[in-house]
């Protein structure tokens, strides 16, 4: 059950606040892992197709993803990693302020692995994110990673 | 673009400015009754006019026809009194005749000499010799007459006829004229006339002479009818001893009678009349027949005879009769001219005030471009023209009104769109910063509280609280812009059900209340769901927040069937609240109590109602201060309406099948 390797994230955020926090709670989370930050949808999938200066990095175990950002947003993001072979099976967590029901259904169209609204309040929060890592980096079974 | 609204519009009437187009939807309680008023005022022109019409002819014909009548009678009248005294002078001449015989006879010489020489010597001789005078004279007379001489005793001694020579007669000393059954020379069965007269010598009576006559002559004159019509009749009448009468004369109608006929003495009889009084006209009588005849009766004193010239009334007012009927005729046909004459006029007047009628009928049911098209050009017509100007001024005024009213809605609308737009960008775009400033104070509590000075560690709490506070607050704005946005769809929804949900979500908090509720039987209601559940959670919610600290809280639901809605009640018996805060509670953000005492923003109640009246509901609440609440809110009844308009397509189908 419990996973032998540290585990790799993808935090595709905007908000260098909520980078932080994001961060903060992941730290002290029970499994160590390793975050990547991208800060908008661009740079994310750079990030996945190691391309440019993210040409070592690492295939995420996770993505978690805000929708709304600068030049590409989560939506659209979302639309190309489910549409891609190689990235669709990499779940994500929309991860996101909205609390609209217009969001939460297109991001299920758009195949979302599940979709959060960040809690307000700190302690909440923490929990939301450490429950996240706890069900998709633990208690989930997810194929395993393919060489590319 | 908007009128001042010091500026009085021009139409609108005093005390009707918040009313706004009064007249517009309006039907007052007359217009059923409309129809009767126009007939009614063609009834009565009907009325009015043929009748009047109709009973001034009928009096200009009972005029024409007593006037007639007056007429005719006069003629009649006339006419007989002419009769009469031309038969009367012929009776008169007819006597006159029968007096100059007997004159002639009395003053003859050689009668007077032969009789007082026979009554002297009882000579044979004399007596041949006076019957032989007496024989000529009647035989010179032609009629069936006969000439008797009598002695002074009365006794017969000399005449025409030689049988009567030694008769007595009844009553030789009667001087005149008597008509009776013994004056006709004894011997027939008809009455005559007989007339006497003295033949005097040397002064002294030395005996008498009487003529007998029979009744040819006088019948004669009076039973000649060419020219008296049907009826028409003269007869004599004579006194008779017991004080009666008898005809003289034979009678038209008698049918070969008797001549005698006794009458009886009865004033209103016209025999009787005609010999009590001299002469007359009259109108009234009765005949021997018992028929009403106009009649002329005159007294013919010679003979104590009344001579009666009459007709029968129905005869004579025949021309009358016939009068009537032409007037009856005239006056039907006058009256049927009049009465269509009315009805045609009356149409004629009173179509135009129907039109203006229902034009002006229409024109209250809003239908505001009616107007009327009257070709008259009187004063009906000029109502019609100046009930178009006023017409088209409050179309005009009207249209205007409504432009304004719509711009002004629009404006409205738009404002209130914005406001929301505005509550609900501001309550959701500061979520975001506000997340930053309330996570961050948060982890500055968690790591360095008890790692800085006391102070910082009391600015941190307040930081933390009042970030936490604003949170809720935004929360709460955001809620309260939310609600009553029909972003649900209406449904039907059982309210029974509605409440078992509400009061599911508060199970927990009024079973540590200790609270029970009672709910009674709830309608089916169109609305959303979501937001009537929010409605009752709220109400309940309140209810059991602010309960009395003296007894356990105990809820009331109920509904109740009001118009074209349905009327719910919450009901508590919790603390109450002053009536003069009763309308303050539902502004939002309004408490009335301290923070540390209640907890909450003052959303709940703010909420409810954006929602009930956004629905098209009311609110209000009634309550005593330490008793109890009531909250009673209204929800259209659409259901009756959906299922009312469902049974008018099955109507519709069935009509089409």
């Amino acid at each position: 059950m419990i996973s032998v390797s540290q585990v790799d994230i993808l935090l595709v955020e905007d908000s260098p606040g909520d980078v932080r926090l994001t961060m903060e709670a992941l730290a002290d989370a029970k499994i160590s892992n390793n975050i990547t930050v991208a800060s908008d949808g661009i740079e994310a999938l750079a990030v996945l197709r190691k391309e440019g200066q993210f040409a070592d990095a690492v295939r995420p175990d996770l993505i978690l993803l805000d929708l709304n950002m600068p030049r590409m947003d989560g939506r659209e993001l979302l639309g190309i990693i489910k549409e891609d072979s190689d990235l669709k099976n990499i779940p994500v967590v929309v991860l996101t302020t909205s609390q609209s029901e217009a969001d939460i259904l297109e991001s299920y169209d758009l195949r979302a692995n599940c979709y959060i609204t960040k809690p307000v309040d700190l302690d909440q929060f923490l929990v939301v994110v450490n429950s996240i890592q706890e069900f998709w980096l633990s208690i989930v079974k997810l194929p395993t990673s393919q060489a590319a | 673009m908007s009128r001042n609204p010091t500026e009085p519009i021009p139409w609108q009437l005093p005390g009707s400015s918040s009313g706004g187009y009064a007249v517009h939807g309006a039907s007052g309680p007359n217009w059923l009754s409309l129809s009767r008023i126009r007939s009614s005022m063609q009834a009565k022109l009907i009325v009015g006019g043929a009748g009047a019409s109709i009973i001034a002819l009928s009096l200009i014909a009972a005029v024409a026809f007593f006037v007639t009548k007056d007429a005719i009678s006069d003629t009649v009248m006339n006419g007989l009194n002419a009769v009469a005294t031309t038969q009367h002078q012929q009776i008169n001449s007819l006597f006159a005749h029968y007096q100059d015989e007997v004159d002639s006879i009395s003053t003859d010489t050689h009668v007077t000499q032969s009789l007082r020489h026979y009554i002297a010597t009882g000579d044979h001789v004399d007596r041949l010799v006076l019957n032989q005078i007496l024989t000529d004279r009647a035989s010179k007379s032609g009629s069936e007459e006969s000439f008797d001489l009598h002695n002074t005793t009365g006794q017969i001694v000399a005449s025409s006829d030689p049988s009567h020579i030694g008769e007595s007669a009844t009553d030789p000393t009667i001087e005149g004229f008597i008509i009776d059954y013994a004056s006709n020379g004894l011997s027939s069965s008809l009455p005559g006339i007989r007339v006497s007269g003295p033949i005097i010598f040397d002064g002294r009576t030395v005996g008498y002479v009487t003529v007998h006559h029979d009744l040819v002559d006088l019948s004669y004159i009076v039973t000649r009818y060419i020219g008296r019509r049907d009826t028409g009749e003269s007869v004599i009448v004579q006194r008779a001893e017991d004080g009666d009468a008898w005809f003289v004369t034979g009678l038209r109608f008698n049918n070969g009678g008797d001549f005698y006929r006794p009458i009886e003495e009865n004033p209103d009889r016209v025999e009787i009349r005609a010999l009590s009084q001299g002469a007359g006209r009259e109108t009234d009588l009765t005949d021997y027949r018992g028929a009403t005849v106009y009649s002329v009766h005159q007294y013919i004193e010679i003979a104590d005879i009344g001579l009666i010239v009459k007709i029968d009334e129905s005869e004579a007012l025949s021309r009358v009769g016939g009068l009537t009927r032409a007037l009856t005729l005239a006056i039907i046909g006058v009256s049927i001219v009049i009465v269509i004459t009315t009805i045609f006029i009356s149409r004629r007047l009173v179509s135009p005030i129907s039109q203006l009628t229902q034009a002006a009928d229409k024109f209250s049911r809003g239908e505001l471009s009616s107007r009327v098209y009257l070709e008259s050009t009187d004063e009906i017509g000029t109502l019609g023209l100046t009930f178009n100007n006023m017409a088209s001024s409050l179309q005009s005024a009207n249209e205007t009104l409504e432009t304004k009213v719509d711009e002004r809605t629009a404006d409205l609308k738009r404002s209130n769109q914005d406001l929301e737009q505005f509550a609900y960008v501001a309550s959701h775009d500061l979520q975001e910063p506000l997340r930053m400033v309330s996570s961050y104070t948060q982890l500055l509590s968690k790591r360095y509280t008890g790692k800085l000075d006391s102070d910082a560690d009391e600015f941190i709490s307040f930081a933390v609280d009042g970030a936490k506070r604003m949170q809720t607050l935004i929360n709460d704005l955001l809620t309260y812009s939310r609600a009553g946005r029909s972003d649900g769809i209406l449904k039907k929804v059982d309210t029974s059900w509605i409440v078992d949900q509400a009061l599911n979500h508060l199970e927990s908090r009024i079973e540590t209340a200790g609270g029970t509720v009672d709910v009674g039987e709830l309608p089916d209601v169109v609305a959303d769901r979501q937001q009537l559940m929010s409605v009752f959670q709220n109400l309940i919610s309140n209810s059991i927040k602010y309960r009395s600290a003296n007894r356990d809280v105990h809820v009331e639901i109920s509904a109740e069937r009001i118009a074209n809605a349905w009327q719910f009640s919450v009901k508590d018996n919790g603390i109450g609240i002053d009536s003069t805060f009763s309308d303050r509670i539902f502004t939002i953000f309004q408490r009335l109590h301290g923070r540390e005492e209640y907890q909450g923003t003052g959303i709940g109640l703010a909420v409810v109602k954006k929602i009930v009246e956004r629905s098209g509901g009311t609110i209000r609440m009634e309550s005593e201060l330490g008793e109890g609440s009531v909250f009673i809110f209204t929800v259209i009844d659409r259901v009756s309406d959906e299922e009312s308009s469902q049974d008018d397509e099955r109507n519709d189908l069935r009509v089409a099948s």
